[in-house]
This record gives C-alpha cells, structure tokens and sequence, in this order.
C-alpha cells in the first residue's frame, strides 16, 4: 500500500548539513596550502561556495593544529595580531588521501545516479 | 571593543582551560573585530554589525565545549547501552534485597508496622537515587576522560539464545523478586504481635506463632533471601540449566519440608489467634486448615522443582 502522508516539502537543510560534514575538514585542508586567516578563511570558503558556520570553524582549525595537520604563526604586523594557518606535510597527505577517497565516492555516486550500475 | 563582545568573550573562556585561554582569546577577539569590521564595510551600523557577529558565533558555551573538545552529552553512544544494563542490575538486585533487609533488621528489634515499611520504602528510594547518581557520574567521567574501559569486543556468540520454554525472562524475574521481597516482609509482620489487627486487652496477637522467632523464623527469611538471589543468579544465565534446576529443588526443599512440617504439627500459626477469632481448632495439629496448607506448600513446591527441570531438560 502506498503512503498517503500529506507531501509537505522536504526539509532539505539537514540532510545538507550530514552531507557537508565531512567535506569541510578537507576543505580546510586544501584551501590552506595558502596560509589563512580564521576570518579570512571563513571567507574564502564561503566564496568559494564551502558552507562553514564560524563556530565550528574556528574550533576545528585548532584541533587540526594539535593534530599536526595544520601549522600556525602569529602576525603581529597588521592592524590586529591574527594566526595564520597553513596546511602542514602530514595535512596535505591527508588531503590527498581523502580527496582520492572522495574521488571514489563520486565516480559511484555519479554511476548509481545514472542507472548503470 | 564594546561591552557586549567583552562578554561574549569571557563567557567562551570561563570554562576554558588557563593554558590554552590567551590564545583562544586573542584569536577569539580578532575573529569577532573582522567580522564587525566586514559587517560595517558593507554598510551595517557598529551595533548591529556587532550584534550579527555574535549571533552567529551563537551560544558561548557550545563555542568553549567545541574549543575544549568537551562532548555536548553525559554519556555517549558507546557507553550509553553499558551504563543502562549496569543500572537495571543494580536496581534490580540491590532495591528490592536492601528494602526487604531493612525491613527484616526492623522488624526484628521491634519497630511498629508504620516505621518498618517507612524505613523500608524510604531506604529504597534513597538508595536507588544513589545507584542512578554515582553511576550516572562514573560513566560521565569515563566519557570525558578520554579512555574507553576494555570492553571486550561484541561477537555473534554473545547473542543471547532464542526465546524458547527454558530462557528465563525479566518480568518473572522482577516478579518473582517481588514476591520473595513480600513473603519476607510478611513472614516478619505476621510474626509480629504489634501489626496484629487481632488483640486482646491491648496486646495484640500475632498470625504465625512469634515463638518461631528463635528459630524457625529467621529460616525461613534467610531461604527466601537466597531464592531471591537465585532468581537473580538464573536471569544472569538466561536460561535453565540442570545445575540450576538442582539448586531450585534443594532451595524448595529447605522452604517446604520445614513448612509442612510446623504446618501438620500445628506449630506455625499461633493457636490463640485462631482461638480469638472463634475457630480454636483451624490452628490444630492435624486440622484440616493444616493439612490443606500443608498439601498447597507441597504442590506448589513440587510444581516449581519439576518446573526447573522440564524448562533445563528444553533448553
């Protein structure tokens, strides 16, 4: 028997969210073989279409230094003191890794959406 | 810096630790000011620019749990279904034993019907918000200490057998547990000469004759606590076993074989409350009350032992 549950619209926000859970970390990752920002990053991620709230951000930034994945310095120079974030060997390893594995799951993906699988 | 970023800040760093705050909070602050900055660069007046920037920081706490690493809950996933099965057990075990000890102890040095079963539910209540709360605190300490306890691996071999005749089941435990609780509780109330709803001048007249007290009594009490941890013990092993059906017939035999006996020899109720109730023979040696109470005992006994046996010789 088939469902007669009114259709309301799907909410489609937080399936969103799971999906783009795991991509921001590599985002990070990769978009910091240029030094950054936490701001500044926010930004260019945002720019670059990457949705990111602040407050998981920035957190994640320092969990990814204590990791070893990241590097930081303080620029005391501009016209307020910033750490500046930079992808480290072992980060940019793991970049590659995951970016292989997300590769992978978009190869399958595309061919299930296709049909022929 | 206005006052409202002042405090968005040092509500993040409150619950952070020291070593880490000044960092977090220079980079904390420079984040906010850019992000005003950005705000008002396109236009937005300071205060609601500021007001925007922490909104979207949003709560300070979850800020400084996410900085700190801290989980957002008590107990998480992968200790969650441990701490339920550790609770059910001890709340099961130790409530129901403790609440029929104290109310045993009480009645023992005499205390009145209302005390003991006050001190008994009390007891009971205490102890269970106890077992909840230092529980509930290891494990949330477990949770945040970073270590996981060397569970051992699950395996498809520690499923538990299919429900067949012989799996024991929880509600007849809980049930059963229940029902040894109350026979002990009773067996000390109808002792008693105090919760006697029989008197006379004043003095009440006790149901099971109080000269058992010095030994018959506490026989009995003591074969009911161990059938109450039998019934656990059994629950723990899921199912009937012939060990366990041995254990069943030698406990029944502990109860029932004293039990007839008092019972055909009149000794086990009080002949005086029979008397004052007006039937002075019901209390008898040989009394047909007796006798009928007697083969009840023995049937009812006899049932539960080859019960235990039919339910391990099925499983």
């Amino acid at each position: 028997m088939v469902s007669t549950m009114p259709s309301e619209p799907i909410e489609l926000e937080p399936y969103l969210r799971e999906l783009r859970r795991g991509s921001v970390l590599l985002a990070c990752l990769l978009v910091l073989e240029d030094p950054g920002y936490g701001y500044g990053l926010l930004e260019r991620l945002e720019g670059m279409g990457v949705e990111v709230d602040a407050n998981t951000l920035y957190p994640m930034l320092r969990r990814l230094e204590e990791q070893g994945l990241l590097t930081s310095v303080w620029d005391t120079e501009g016209a307020r003191p910033r750490k500046y974030y930079a992808t480290s060997a072992a980060g940019s390893d793991l970049a590659a890794a995951l970016m292989s594995a997300w590769r992978d799951m978009n190869r399958a993906l595309e061919e299930l959406d296709r049909g022929d699988s | 810096m206005s006052e409202l970023t002042e405090r968005y800040v040092g509500a993040t760093l409150r619950s952070l630790p020291d070593t880490r705050r000044a960092d977090i909070e220079a980079e904390l602050r420079a984040s906010i000011a850019d992000a005003i900055e950005a705000r008002v660069a396109g236009g937005a007046p300071v205060d609601d620019a500021e007001t925007e920037a922490l909104t979207e920081l949003g709560d300070p706490d979850r800020l400084a749990a996410s900085y700190a690493g801290r989980p957002g809950y008590l107990i998480g996933p992968e200790l969650f279904y441990a701490w339920r099965r550790l609770l059910a057990v001890l709340l099961l075990s130790a409530v129901p034993v403790t609440m029929a000890v104290v109310a045993v102890a009480q009645a023992i040095s005499g205390d009145t019907v209302a005390s003991i079963v006050g001190s008994s539910v009390s007891t009971g209540i205490t102890l269970s918000v106890h077992l909840v709360f230092w529980t509930t605190l290891v494990f949330a300490l477990i949770e945040r200490s970073g270590r996981r306890p060397a569970t051992p691996e699950w395996s498809p071999s520690d499923l538990p057998p299919l429900p067949s005749k012989g799996t024991v089941k929880l509600w007849e435990t809980i049930t059963t547990i229940g029902f040894l609780a109350a026979a002990i509780v009773g067996l000390s109330l109808f002792a008693r000469t105090d919760f006697s709803p029989v008197t006379v001048d004043g003095v009440g007249i006790a149901l099971i004759d109080p000269s058992l007290w010095s030994l018959w009594v506490p026989f009995f009490i003591v074969v009911l606590a161990a059938e109450i941890v039998f019934e656990w013990v059994k629950y723990r092993v899921g199912v009937w076993t012939w060990a366990l059906a041995s254990v069943n017939l030698a406990l029944n035999a502990l109860f029932a074989v004293p039990a007839i006996y008092l019972l055909v020899s009149g000794r086990f109720l009080n002949p005086e409350f029979f008397a004052e109730l007006g039937f002075p023979e019901a209390a008898r040696a040989g009394s047909a009350t007796m006798i009928v109470s007697a083969i009840v005992v023995a049937l009812v006994s006899l049932y539960d032992v080859i019960d235990g046996f039919r339910k391990a010789r099925m499983s």
